[in-house]
């Protein structure tokens, strides 16, 4: 049977709360030895003497989910994992705050790393999602992914 | 043939999020846009038809949807 498409977006920024709520949701799975945490922080990039004082994030969510949920497939199909949890933002993230929250656990740490760092260089690569990065006179540019 | 298009950052941009194009493949419909938008000529954008990827030409169906896509930059 396959399994449902699951939705990795939330509007606006990812709270710190979240994310310990979500770290501490694991403490009844025994068989975990590790976790592998990336969290995503919104920059204030300088660019021509203009601050980035926020990014908006916009999606083809339908693309975007069905790319994810086959990534899912293709990562616990390479790694030994416990599980995964992947948070996006959508809309406006301010500077200072977090916009991507992956979360992957396993028996041991180095295969919680390496699905952890493929996932997120896989989300940058593989997702339509754009950001635009929104400057303190509210005049705007297109992230672009380095 | 009407051919939904929507499109998504800066592409959006130059055309606006959805609108109707007459044209029974990509190449002609990628030509129509260009007509309509000079601005196009100088984008990147990647094309996908009923939400699959595509790289090649392909024949367009009517209500077929197809998206524009500036290179992605979530994260």
């Amino acid at each position: 049977m396959s399994k449902p498409v699951k939705n990795i977006f939330t509007e606006g920024a990812i709270s710190p709360a979240f994310i310990a709520e979500s770290i501490a949701k694991h403490s009844s799975k025994k068989d975990i030895g590790a976790h592998s945490i990336f969290l995503g922080q919104v920059r204030a990039d300088i660019i021509e003497d203009k601050t980035v004082s926020a990014i908006e994030y916009t999606t083809y969510d339908d693309l975007a989910l069905q790319k994810m949920h086959e990534l899912r497939e293709e990562i616990f199909a390479k790694y030994e994992l416990t599980c995964m949890h992947v948070h996006h933002s959508l809309g406006e993230v301010k500077t200072g705050e977090i916009c991507l929250f992956v979360f992957t656990s396993s028996k041991h740490r180095k295969t919680a790393i390496n699905a952890c760092e493929e996932v997120v260089e896989r989300i940058k690569a593989d997702l339509p999602v754009w950001g635009k990065e929104i400057f303190e006179d509210e005049s705007h540019q297109w992230k672009i992914n380095k | 043939m009407a051919i939904k298009i929507i499109a998504f950052g800066q592409i959006a941009e130059i055309t606006g999020k959805e609108l109707t194009v007459e044209a029974s493949d990509i190449t002609i419909l990628k030509a129509a846009l260009q007509v309509e938008f000079p601005a196009l000529a100088e984008k990147k954008y990647a094309i996908a038809v009923n939400k699959k990827l595509v790289a090649d030409n392909v024949a367009l169906s009517d209500n077929d949807t197809v998206a524009l896509m500036p290179p992605y930059s979530g994260g």
